[in-house]
């Protein structure tokens, strides 16, 4: 009855002031207890199964990008497991969470779905995933990125793929106006002025989308929070010092410079990502702030185009890059079909399906064992850099959803023309202080 | 049978054939609301289903949070300009209606179509036209007039207002249509009588066509003005309430603090209090353009 008055007036909500975004659902068993089908679930990687057992699986992603490669994924499984079969469904990023919460709270859960690695802990916090601590993936797991997906010393999750901040650049671009890549702040800065004196847009952003806005201000965070103060996030968790004692003024000052200096490019807040890329793709601007995913899409546009990788350096030349988890996969402990669901999430970690993901998506392994073939430069260039620089993970994982959200409207508000740095800076205070208990740290 | 026993039987049978679409009524609409007003008291994160009771701070605090300020702020700009704007421009294409054109019948029609499309579709298509590199802007730099291309959802100052041009460009025939038929119910012995005393158009138009539309006036006024206040879809899919949060209107917040705060008690508490500010303006407006209503 509770669940059920909980779930209509999640849709009551919807319906009366948000039209756009209802949902419904009938009662079912709460996800609050990690099932013990969960539980009983087997250990082992995934052996073909002899028996044809009717079993549909339903997946959830918001990556339209991956969808070939998880039908070839899936279609392997399905082959090796007769009588399976599986569905899936793909949900618009910016709807990913709210439709994916809906579903748990509603008893419908998807029986496999991914969710974004870097903030994987919020959904295991709230028993959303099964554990697949004894699987053995999880020993062949490149230390460091079980942490996205452990709680309390259990392992909720496979992390599959690992990606990261910096600036993929157009090298023709650069060449076109002279550019090189920069070595420091101050360069990056007469990169910009060449690019801009050639006619090229020195940086392309996809505001509309919201989220490169974010993955853009973690190169800056990076680089000038993080690298002045790699513990900033732990001393503002525990009241030591506020964002105004940060380097964060000074960070939205520097992004204030380039939107008046018009080193990004005009119309930001109303062109979409994939215009962005496209723009960055056939030169008519030269980089994108974003993550290591847009050198597929650089290259899917413009397949003979020379693309290159920098991390942002600050004004003496250092730089930190931002590196997480880009997708997590899991099973809900409350499916039908746990058992099949976690033997799906465990043939995704095998290294035959890992390796042909990782191809697929350009990105970095989280497996030991997993070596994918990488050719494009800003790839290699990337994973070079990342092999032998300061790493840290998104700066979102230290605070509060509101707080993530008022950097990102402060950027925004930065674009379209707003100067008031001090009004972004106590909103992210005062929103910190406001929230400060949803945030959920590694346990 | 008597009278009394067959009208009672009647009535019975009446309200066992409405019981299924009541009981739907009711359970989607009524049950929730009254959950509503129970969630708006807890810290209910909408993730899980274990939550504490708090008291009215979820009251509180919206009155001392800077985005429920916005919106409130902007919502009610929104729903102020949109029915003041909105219903100048129905009443003066009513009028052109109204007047003896030949074109009247296919003028209803252009008028009424933009209505007939989803806000969703109408922010789609706008979007592709007004945003930077869009097809307005792309015109216009290819006639030569770069200096005309603006950032029409980019800039704080230029957002809202070209929402609210949208909103009215949408609705206009809406109201247009019902000030069009209270124009026609106005008989024109009025007309001809102050003709006669020798009154001008001003007079003819303040002195009898505006008093006797007042009833369409309190229709329109009373669905423009709620329209605007319950304003979501627009700058959801055009704008996401940005930049910063100069298109933020209550509706957004409360969906981003409920969905992307994750924030489902609070956000219940501001989608509970708003709902009463709608219905005590709401109430205000009927009385207020009630009153000032004539009899012909």
């Amino acid at each position: 009855m509770k669940k059920l008055a909980i779930v209509l007036v999640i849709a009551l909500t919807a319906v009366l002031f948000l039209p756009a975004c209802s949902s419904g659902g009938s009662p079912a068993p709460a996800p609050s207890e990690p099932a013990a089908a969960a539980e009983s679930a087997p250990a082992a990687e995934s052996a073909p199964q002899t028996e044809a057992a009717a079993v549909e699986l339903s997946l959830l992603t918001w990556d339209p990008d991956i969808q070939e490669v998880c039908a070839e994924i899936n279609n392997k499984f399905i082959a090796e497991n007769p009588g399976v079969t599986i569905s899936v469904d793909i949900i618009p990023g910016d709807q990913y969470e709210t439709v994916l919460n809906t579903r748990v709270l509603a008893g419908e859960s998807p029986d496999v779905f991914m969710y974004f690695g870097s903030s994987a802990n919020k959904m295991i916090a709230d028993n959303f995933w099964g554990k697949v601590t004894d699987s053995a993936f999880v020993s062949r797991l490149i230390p460091g990125f079980d942490d996205s997906v452990s709680y309390r010393g259990d392992v909720f999750g496979f992390p599959m793929n690992a990606s990261g901040n910096g600036v993929f650049y157009n090298k023709d671009a650069f060449a076109q106006a002279g550019a090189s890549v920069p070595a420091t702040y101050a360069e990056f800065l007469e990169t910009c002025e060449k690019l801009k004196s050639a006619g090229i847009d020195p940086i392309a952003l996809g505001g509309i989308d919201v989220w490169p806005i974010q993955h853009f201000i973690a190169n800056f965070v990076a680089t000038f929070v993080i690298t002045a103060d790699p513990d900033y996030e732990m001393k503002r968790i525990n009241g030591d010092i506020t964002y105004a004692q940060t380097e964060y003024p000074a960070m939205f000052t520097r992004i204030m410079e380039l939107a008046q200096n018009d080193y990004i490019a005009r119309g930001s807040l109303g062109i979409t990502h994939d215009q962005s890329v496209e723009s960055v793709a056939n030169g008519s601007a030269a980089m994108l702030l974003n993550g290591s995913w847009t050198v597929g899409q650089l290259q899917e546009i413009n397949p003979d185009g020379n693309f290159g990788y920098f991390p942002l350096p600050n004004d003496d030349g250092k730089y930190t890059i931002t590196a997480f988890v880009d997708k997590a996969i899991g099973f809900s402990p409350t499916s039908a079909h746990a058992d099949v669901a976690r033997k799906l999430v465990e043939f995704y970690a095998e290294p035959a399906q890992a390796k042909m993901y990782l191809e697929a998506a350009h990105s970095m392994p989280t497996l030991t064992d997993v070596t994918p073939d990488i050719s494009a430069d800003a790839s290699v260039e990337f994973a070079e850099r990342l092999a032998t620089s300061q790493v840290v993970g998104f700066f979102q994982n230290f605070m509060p959803n509101s707080t993530y959200d008022e950097a990102t409207k402060g950027v925004q508000a930065i674009l379209a023309g707003d100067t008031n740095i001090n009004a972004i800076i106590e909103s992210m205070d005062r929103t910190f202080d406001q929230d400060k208990a949803s945030v959920i740290l590694p346990e | 049978m008597n009278r009394g026993a067959f009208r009672q039987k009647e009535r019975l049978l009446g309200l066992l054939l409405i019981l299924p679409a009541l009981t739907i009524f009711l359970t989607i609409t009524y049950y929730p609301l009254i959950f509503s007003f129970f969630y708006s008291v807890t810290d209910f994160t909408g993730r899980s289903l274990d939550f504490n009771f708090v008291g009215l701070e979820n009251f509180r605090n919206a009155m001392n949070d800077s985005l429920v300020r916005a919106s409130i702020w902007n919502t009610f700009s929104f729903a102020l300009f949109t029915t003041l704007i909105g219903n100048a421009v129905n009443l003066l294409l009513a009028l052109v209606l109204d007047s003896g054109l030949r074109t009247k019948n296919y003028l209803r029609t252009a008028f009424y179509i933009p209505c007939l499309l989803s806000p969703v579709i109408v922010s789609a298509i706008f979007g592709s036209i007004l945003q930077y590199d869009g097809v307005l802007n792309t015109f216009l730099k290819t006639i030569g007039l770069d200096f005309l291309a603006l950032d029409y959802f980019g800039k704080m100052n230029l957002a809202m207002p070209m929402l609210m041009a949208l909103n009215i460009w949408q609705w206009c025939g809406y109201g247009a249509i019902i000030y069009l038929a209270g124009l026609q119910t106005i008989p024109t012995e009025y007309y001809e009588a102050a003709t006669i005393d020798g009154a001008g158009a001003f007079d003819k138009f303040f002195k009898i066509t505006l008093p006797l539309l007042m009833p369409s006036i309190t229709i329109v006024t009373f669905m423009s003005l709620t329209g605007g206040l319950k304003l979501f879809d627009l700058p959801f899919i055009l704008t996401k309430g940005g930049p910063g949060n100069a298109t933020q209107t209550i509706g957004t917040a409360i969906y981003k603090i409920g969905f992307e705060y994750n924030k489902m008690g609070y956000a219940t508490a501001i989608a509970v209090l708003f709902f009463f500010v709608i219905a005590i303006l709401a109430i205000a407006q009927l009385r207020l353009t009630r009153s000032r209503e004539v009899e012909h």
